[in-house]
């Protein structure tokens, strides 16, 4: 048993915090601060994206014949979690999880084309699984691809589908076989957004994330966008959902947030003598942050130690999902009750951290229904974990 | 990184395991209901070379959270603590001569002869005694209580601290002469209460050096809170099963009430619990063993420890209605352990104000 980073990793944080330093100049800061760009996909964004592609920072977990760096995953949380603290709006999914499953998984056009090119830091992805009625229920989903001459012809609506305004193309799973057990029919599609039949609208959300409904109106696609056999699209899915579970609750930028906020509080007066930090009940709230941080991050590791050592359990993702997501909204209810009535302004002058705060509290809801709502990770538990009957 | 048990630990675990069978049925745990304490269990472990490193003469801490672990689990009546973390690790690493004495009585009368008494009346910090020594011709004159002193009545010396001008002072002291009355707790673990007013201890029962009292008060702090968490884990972990087990059999409206979702998703929560409990004790034990600096994350522990007990106690037992507080069935006896583990050497939230105290330091 040891738990701590090796001097190595520690090595690779110190590495990470100072290239990201350099790589968010003000203009990239600027651009980041404007609400249309808070999911990326603005020129500076692309810009740095492009340079990280250079640099090699892209393909984090890639074999190197792919231009890869191998790290292992606990090296790829560490980058998540130092890029994550800088509110840089990484696209991971499309690296970390999208990408790798194309480099395995697709067809020779696919890894010589999209996969190099996501290295490269010049393709974006965005998720298709949700639809209007197959939410938590995704295995339900009715989007369809028909075989045809050209190879694929493909119908249907999503929704949720984010990034999807600036996405290059979607990771699409739709239906391609209705008379099996619905999680057997289906496969998982390369979809290009330029296509004639895609098109989307945009769906705003009360943390001024937009998302969009997705529309696919006869897209014809190659046998190679297709990814993974036919029919066998259900374990990408799965394998997918427990990367992003990971991603999602991730500890670095609550935990950057909250020692900027005690950093804050010690220098904030509230009167002659006192600074904000020493009021008891105020004491009490870091304290509580602390002890839910060092859990969340003790979950996070064990899980990349559980992905790095092939023991990884569905309850692992499961538990870290519910863990991180329910202790978010707390931890951000209580960062708001030291600073009051200052953490929901969002005007410059007397913003707290120029309003990152009262940004977060807003988008941090999705979490605990998005990316397999907590009530089904609660059953995960209660099924795999706890070896109860199925919950009806 | 690494989250995983050594070869040599899980051999621990499961010899452990294998000897506790023979003192955890139902029959033989009835037997200590009204006074929670196995001498026979006791003798075994340290004839088994579990308490005592039989090779160096050594306690080895990282065994005795094992052993807790497991004795929590089967939750028989035997705690270490006082024992063998509080007296025999506190003289190894004290400046203390007489060890290998106490050892060698210990090896081969098998009793638990030397306790501690650290607690007292509303004294949330072990740290902190209230308990005063004044300067006399012979030593200190002491003035004050100590209370759930673990089986004081049958220890011949204990160990007690007080606090002087001069600093903390730890002293091990002869039993015989000394006021002590047996408490009747909601577990049934024998404490006592110890009455020190006007006890004089010597200078030569007092084990440390002026100024190092602290360090051992606040390393004996460390180690409690390693071991009450560890027993407190094998406890999470049985009524963990139990729940599990009996929600999955027991049926109403024609079907097991594990399949209800409220029913499921509160078993979830416990075993989140189990998982919040179980990854911070690692963590502090790995900081405790490397010799690295570990206070708030023992507080932390502590806070997390009391939550933890106190939620998967009351969920357990609502979740298996009346047999949850029936006698004839085994759940009760961990409900008034972990209610006993969550309250002593502090609590959530005293160690919750601690840690806040160290986080918000304006330095």
């Amino acid at each position: 048993m040891k738990i701590e980073l090796t001097k190595n990793q520690q090595k690779l944080k110190d590495e990470l915090k100072e290239y990201f330093s350099a790589l968010l100049n003000k203009e990239l800061l600027s651009e980041m601060s404007d609400p249309q760009f808070f999911e990326g996909g603005g020129p500076e964004f692309k810009k740095a994206l492009k340079i990280m592609g250079q640099d090699g920072w892209i393909g984090l977990s890639w074999p190197k014949e792919f231009g890869g760096k191998e790290f292992t995953p606990i090296e790829q949380y560490i980058f998540v979690e130092e890029i994550m603290r800088t509110g840089f709006p990484f696209p991971f999914l499309t690296t970390e999880s999208v990408g790798p499953m194309i480099a395995q998984y697709g067809s020779d056009w696919a890894k010589e084309t999209i996969a190099k090119s996501i290295l490269r830091g010049e393709t974006i992805f965005a998720i298709g699984y949700s639809e209007p009625n197959a939410g938590t229920d995704l295995a339900s989903l009715k989007t369809q691809a028909q075989p045809c001459k050209e190879g694929f012809k493909i119908n249907g609506q999503k929704i949720w589908t984010s990034l999807a305004n600036y996405a290059d193309y979607i990771w699409l799973a739709a239906r391609t076989n209705n008379e099996v057990k619905k999680h057997k029919g289906i496969s998982m599609f390369i979809v290009p957004t330029d296509d004639d039949g895609f098109s989307y609208t945009p769906i705003q959300t009360l943390g001024d994330v937009t998302t969009n409904m997705t529309y696919y109106d006869d897209i014809y696609v190659s046998k190679d966008n297709l990814v993974g056999e036919l029919n066998s699209g259900w374990n990408l899915i799965t394998s997918q959902l427990n990367l992003e579970r990971l991603a999602l609750v991730n500890h670095g930028p609550v935990d950057e947030l909250y020692h900027q906020l005690l950093s804050l509080a010690k220098s904030t007066k509230v009167d002659s003598t006192n600074a904000l930090s020493d009021i008891d009940w105020v004491k009490s709230n870091f304290a509580k942050i602390y002890s839910g941080l060092e859990t969340l991050k003790l979950i996070c590791w064990k899980q990349v130690w559980g992905m790095e050592n092939n023991v990884l359990s569905m309850t692992d993702a499961s538990l870290a999902k519910i863990y991180g997501s329910e202790y978010f909204i707390e931890a951000y209810r209580m960062m708001m009750e030291i600073f009051g009535e200052l953490s929901i302004i969002r005007d410059d002058s007397l913003s707290i951290l120029n309003s990152r705060l009262e940004r977060m509290y807003r988008t941090a809801s999705i979490l605990t229904f998005g990316g397999g709502t907590n009530e089904v990770q609660r059953d995960i538990i209660s099924m795999a974990g706890l070896l109860m009957p199925r919950s009806r | 990184m690494d989250f995983s048990s050594s070869s040599e630990e899980k051999l621990i675990r499961e010899s452990l395991k294998k000897l506790l069978e023979s003192f955890s049925s139902e029959d033989y745990l009835k037997k200590f209901d009204s006074h929670r304490y196995d001498p026979a269990l006791l003798s075994e472990l340290i004839n088994q070379g579990f308490i005592v490193d039989q090779d160096t003469n050594k306690i080895n801490f990282d065994v005795i959270k094992i052993l807790s672990e497991e004795l929590g689990y089967s939750n028989s009546p035997l705690n270490p603590s006082a024992l063998v973390s509080d007296v025999l690790i506190t003289l190894q690493e004290s400046s203390f001569k007489g060890l290998s004495e106490i050892l060698k009585d210990l090896l081969s009368n098998k009793l638990y002869s030397y306790t501690s008494a650290l607690n007292e009346p509303l004294n949330f910090e072990i740290e902190s005694p209230k308990v005063t020594g004044k300067l006399s011709n012979n030593g200190y004159e002491l003035s004050g209580t100590k209370i759930l002193s673990y089986n004081l009545d049958i220890a011949k010396k204990a160990l007690i601290s007080f606090i002087t001008d001069d600093g903390v002072y730890l002293a091990l002291i002869e039993t015989d002469q000394l006021e002590i009355t047996s408490l009747d707790v909601t577990s049934k673990v024998p404490y006592s209460k110890l009455n020190l007013d006007g006890v004089i201890v010597s200078k030569e029962s007092i084990i440390n050096k002026s100024g190092e009292g602290l360090y051992l008060l606040k390393n004996i702090y460390a180690r409690r809170v390693l071991i009450q968490a560890s027993l407190a884990r094998g406890m999470v972990l049985k009524m963990l099963e139990l729940t599990a087990a009996y929600t999955s059999e027991r049926e109403q409206f024609d079907r097991p009430i594990g399949s209800f979702q409220a029913v499921s998703h509160r078993a979830a929560n416990m075993f989140i619990d189990h998982q919040e409990l179980d990854l911070n004790l690692q963590q502090a034990s790995y900081l405790y063993s490397s010799g690295s600096d570990l206070e708030n994350q023992i507080l932390n522990l502590k806070y997390i420890t009391g939550n933890v007990l106190h939620r998967t106690s009351y969920a357990a037992q609502h979740l298996h209605g009346g047999m949850g507080v029936a006698k004839e069935y085994p759940l009760w006896r961990y409900c008034l352990s972990a209610k006993e583990h969550e309250i002593i050497n502090g609590n959530s939230s005293s160690a919750l104000e601690a840690l806040s105290k160290n986080i918000t330091l304006n330095q």
